[in-house]
């Protein structure tokens, strides 16, 4: 799905509608196998695994203590794999074009820029993290706890120096706060429809509404 | 071809994302260059002949023991806190180390407090005294001063029974280099052993053209015989 627009609004509309009931939760799941692509929405099926780890391990304890916990674990899994579905979608410049044409040249600006900084920043943690794994394994270490401070105090000052540097970029290019950009959006049928159908699962949630959240509570903490 | 550990890529393929590596020759012991425009898939050769990724597709022979790869950011490599216990890391003479990097003063610095440069020469000085049989320096060069470059040279040169695989884009440090590859565009060429490969390097660097072209090309790529080549260009003037 080339629009953001459309993308960010089913993401929303969808999680909500998976939240608040059950069955729409698998419409959003369906949704996902028609309209989303679902081979590249998943890294890997490691990836996967990690993914549907926290929610698997969450609705067991939810089950084990007597509440819906498969209710659960069909939810948060639609709600994740769509998540990821939407960050498998993205495309560089994604949050300034949203940023800008949601809330214009100043504040949507300015939002944008954050997320474009802070994505770009999360992606090169992944990949400095990929090659300290390879480096470590070199010298036949794995990352443990004895040399997780020193191998991230590097990190660290490596991503401090990145910060300084696009600072001094942004003020040497005159950046005070806002800027001009103009978002171009290719919007096909296809993602037309499949927002249509968002929205539609969202108002029918409304209406077969089974709210379930874990709370503390829901273990008796 | 010298005897000694030997690495054959037959057909060997390649990918990440949409880029394809095709790879085919045999790397023996000695120096070797790998050259080519940035984004050529330079590095990502690295990384196979390193054993960091596997082929897709092809076969790939490896018949020696130990390899490594020195990889473009030296800070990487860190897993300790002290330049002392950084030498020590590698499993080698940690004091020894050290004082070839020239930080013996330092041995007890804070790794943080290093120079890019000084990072690179301490990593690089414990990956060369491990004496793997492959070693693979992406970049071995970069942020060194000149008297570094020079020590690195020299201590590469002396590898003769083993395989360097060396990755830059500098070439007025480089020590004898035995063999010359280049990846054009995500395939790899071998151009020969030297010095043939100098004549006939398309995209060799401007240097390297202008001794061609003035008819003293370079019997070597080392900085001695670059700077002879250069002599000679002068006398004929």
């Amino acid at each position: 799905m080339q629009d953001p627009r459309i993308r960010l609004i089913s993401i929303i509309s969808l999680s909500f509608a998976s939240l608040l009931s059950l069955p729409c939760a698998l419409f959003t799941l369906l949704w996902w196998v028609i309209f989303g692509r679902v081979k590249t929405s998943v890294r890997s099926f490691k990836s996967l695994v990690i993914l549907l780890l926290l929610p698997l391990i969450m609705g067991f304890a939810a089950w084990f203590t007597g509440h819906d916990g498969v209710s659960y674990f069909i939810r948060m899994t639609a709600v994740l794999i769509i998540a990821s579905w939407m960050y498998a979608e993205r495309y560089q410049g994604e949050f300034l074009d949203l940023g800008v044409w949601f809330f214009g040249d100043r504040i949507g600006f300015d939002l944008g820029l954050i997320g474009e900084l802070s994505i770009s920043t999360l992606e090169g943690l992944v990949y400095e993290i990929e090659r300290i794994n390879i480096a470590l394994s070199q010298k036949g270490e794995k990352l443990n706890p004895m040399i997780i401070p020193a191998v991230f105090s590097s990190l660290l000052m490596r991503q401090f120096v990145l910060s300084h540097d696009r600072a001094c970029l942004l003020a040497t290019r005159g950046y005070m706060g806002g800027g001009t950009h103009y978002p171009v959006f290719h919007t096909s049928v296809s993602e037309w429809i499949a927002g249509i159908f968002a929205i539609f699962i969202l108002v029918v949630s409304f209406f077969s509404r089974d709210l379930f959240i874990i709370f503390c509570q829901t273990y008796n903490v | 071809m010298k005897d000694g550990p030997e690495m054959s890529l037959n057909n060997v393929i390649v990918r990440k994302g949409s880029f394809a590596l095709h790879a085919e020759g045999r790397i023996g012991p000695g120096v070797h260059l790998i050259t080519g425009v940035i984004g050529a898939g330079k590095t990502t050769l690295g990384e196979l002949i390193a054993g960091i990724i596997r082929q897709e597709r092809g076969n790939l022979v490896w018949t020696g023991n130990n390899r490594v790869m020195l990889m473009q950011d030296a800070g990487f490599h860190i897993s300790t806190t002290t330049v002392f216990k950084e030498a020590e890391s590698w499993k080698v003479d940690p004091d020894k180390v050290i004082s070839s990097a020239g930080l013996f003063e330092k041995r007890n610095s804070d790794l943080l407090q290093l120079s890019r440069g000084e990072l690179r020469r301490l990593v690089l000085t414990a990956i060369l005294a491990r004496n793997d049989d492959l070693v693979v320096l992406d970049e071995p060069f970069a942020g060194l001063d000149d008297k570094a470059g020079k020590w690195v040279s020299r201590q590469i040169s002396m590898r003769t029974e083993k395989i360097t695989v060396i990755i830059s884009h500098s070439i007025t440090m480089l020590p004898d280099v035995d063999r010359i590859w280049e990846m054009r565009d995500g395939k790899l060429y071998d151009l020969g052993i030297m010095p043939i490969p100098l004549t006939k390097w398309v995209r060799a660097p401007m240097l390297i053209r202008y001794l061609n072209k003035a008819g003293h090309p370079p019997s070597g790529l080392s900085r001695t015989l670059l700077e002879e080549a250069a002599c000679r260009t002068r006398e004929s003037d």
